[in-house]
């Protein structure tokens, strides 16, 4: 019973990670594709561009850092795994949900809403700031569900 | 039909080029300018196109090939990117029709070829092929309209006219089968812009005073509109034109309300409602992010630009008024 509980916890961190993985590469993609075209005629908006692009890979990181903390909350980096029964593993696996599924989809969202702003700073580079800000609107729901997931695995006793 | 992230790339390209399309202002001062150095002067300073217009010598055949040649650069290299080959497709197609009436009109005219129009094929092929001085290979389509004009030809040696419908079929037809793979709002437009050319070719004929044997040459079997319905237009009076018009639904394209006159003024006055229509049903997904329509309006824009252009500087190497100049003009994509 204690390795089901805790392969629960490790598939939370998994999808954590994985899927909060995904959406970034999705985004990351989506947005490198406008910034190809944008660059293949302007080459000197390089700089915009790469931040532009960048924005979406937050959504991997804070999965990484999802995943990690249940990791340590095992205790799996020092050598010893810490007893965990069905439940609790359980309980962490749906504590990995918010940020594995919003960092999922908003890593999408803000890959495309990136891909909108390097047309516009194509258009109008002189609006760079505003073009950031909108897919960082974006960035609220990824930290949110980051945070709502720190605090669900600090709920959880061990 | 591509998903519509297969476009982001060229939506990206497309938002840095459209700073190439002409603006109501530069139109304006185009039309101001004295004359055409003047104008090729303001050419110069328009952003991704005026590097072409710097220190060329003015004359109608330098403005023409410069015009052409970068609409086709974009629409060439449009094609082998991805999603591309479909959006840049239509405009691919009407380069080939064109390259193709070219080439049989001096085949016709027993001129050798001297300059090469572009086109996804080399003119000098076609000629080969009328010649029969080698056995070419051409795709099924291009191949079925050779034979038949070279069936045309056999029978009615001088017939252009018959030619040029014959090119501007193998065009439609290609268009008819773009449009199925395009879907969606494109897939109307495309539809739109078949009738609009029956419609253009038949009221030209009319004028021309074609038989309905010419006219249907530039038909094919689809099911937008029935051959009887064109060649009706060839057999109606001036005064039923409006009302024929209005049963099939396209009365808006007459420049006066239930008048028709058929004088070449007022046809080309039709064909500028036509284009502007065309235009403005594109105009409303130009600021979409995703999908294949921001990039098909670009190209279409820049298509009519070429036309605007051709119309301005034209009209300012022969000298002609402003105000005549601006009642040929289109609609800019951009207001």
């Amino acid at each position: 019973m204690l390795v089901d509980g805790l392969v629960f916890a490790l598939l939370g961190s998994a999808l954590a990670i994985g899927l909060a993985g995904i959406g970034s590469a999705i985004g990351v993609g989506i947005a490198g594709q406008a910034g190809a075209g944008v660059m293949t005629e302007d080459p000197g908006k390089f700089g915009q561009v790469l931040l532009l692009q960048a924005l979406p890979g937050t959504q991997g990181i804070y999965g990484l850092l999802a995943g990690f903390w249940v990791l340590i909350k095992l205790g799996l980096f020092g050598g010893t795994p810490a007893s965990v029964t069905v439940a609790q593993g359980m309980q962490i696996m749906f504590a990995c949900l918010p940020i594995a599924i919003v960092g999922l989809l908003s890593g999408i969202a803000q890959g495309k809403t990136a891909a909108a702003s390097i047309g516009l700073i194509a258009r109008r580079p002189e609006e760079t700031g505003k073009a950031i800000i909108l897919p960082a609107m974006v960035e609220t729901y990824a930290v949110l569900s980051l945070l709502a997931t720190i605090l669900l695995l600090n709920s959880i006793k061990l | 039909m591509n998903g519509e992230r297969d476009y982001t790339y060229l939506v990206g390209r497309v938002r840095v080029l459209e700073r190439s399309l002409l603006t109501p202002r530069t139109l304006d001062a185009l039309l101001r300018a004295e004359d055409l150095d003047q104008a090729l002067r303001i050419m110069a300073e328009v952003p991704y196109l005026g590097e072409a217009f710097q220190g060329i010598v003015p004359s109608l055949q330098n403005i023409d090939k410069i015009l052409t040649e970068h609409f086709f650069g974009i629409v060439s290299d449009f094609t082998k990117q991805k999603g591309g080959a479909d959006v840049a497709g239509f405009f691919l197609l009407e380069f080939d029709a064109t390259a193709l009436k070219l080439a049989v009109k001096h085949f016709m005219a027993k001129k050798p070829l001297e300059k090469v129009y572009p086109a996804s094929f080399d003119m000098r092929k076609i000629v080969r092929f009328f010649s029969g001085e080698g056995s070419e290979y051409f795709p099924e389509d291009f191949a079925q309209t050779l034979r038949e004009i070279q069936e045309l030809l056999e029978t009615q040696p001088g017939n252009a006219q018959g030619v040029e419908f014959l090119c501007d079929r193998f065009f439609l037809k290609g268009t008819y089968s773009l449009a199925n793979r395009l879907g969606g709002p494109l897939r109307k437009w495309c539809h739109l812009y078949i009738i609009f050319a029956y419609l253009r070719g038949a009221l030209r004929a009319r004028y021309q005073e074609r038989k309905p044997d010419t006219l249907r040459l530039l038909y094919f079997d689809n099911s937008l509109l029935e051959e009887r319905e064109l060649l009706e237009f060839l057999v109606i009076s001036d005064e039923k034109i409006p009302e024929y018009l209005e049963h099939l639904g396209f009365a808006f394209v007459l420049p006066e309300t239930g008048i028709f006159r058929n004088d070449p003024y007022y046809l080309a006055e039709i064909e500028r409602k036509m284009d502007n229509y065309l235009l403005s049903s594109l105009r409303q997904y130009r600021w979409e992010a995703f999908g294949p329509e921001p990039v098909f309006g670009f190209l279409f824009a820049k298509s009519i630009d070429v036309k605007n252009l051709r119309i301005l500087l034209k009209g300012k190497y022969f000298g002609l008024e402003a105000d005549i100049l601006r009642k040929k003009l289109r609609e800019c994509y951009y207001e």
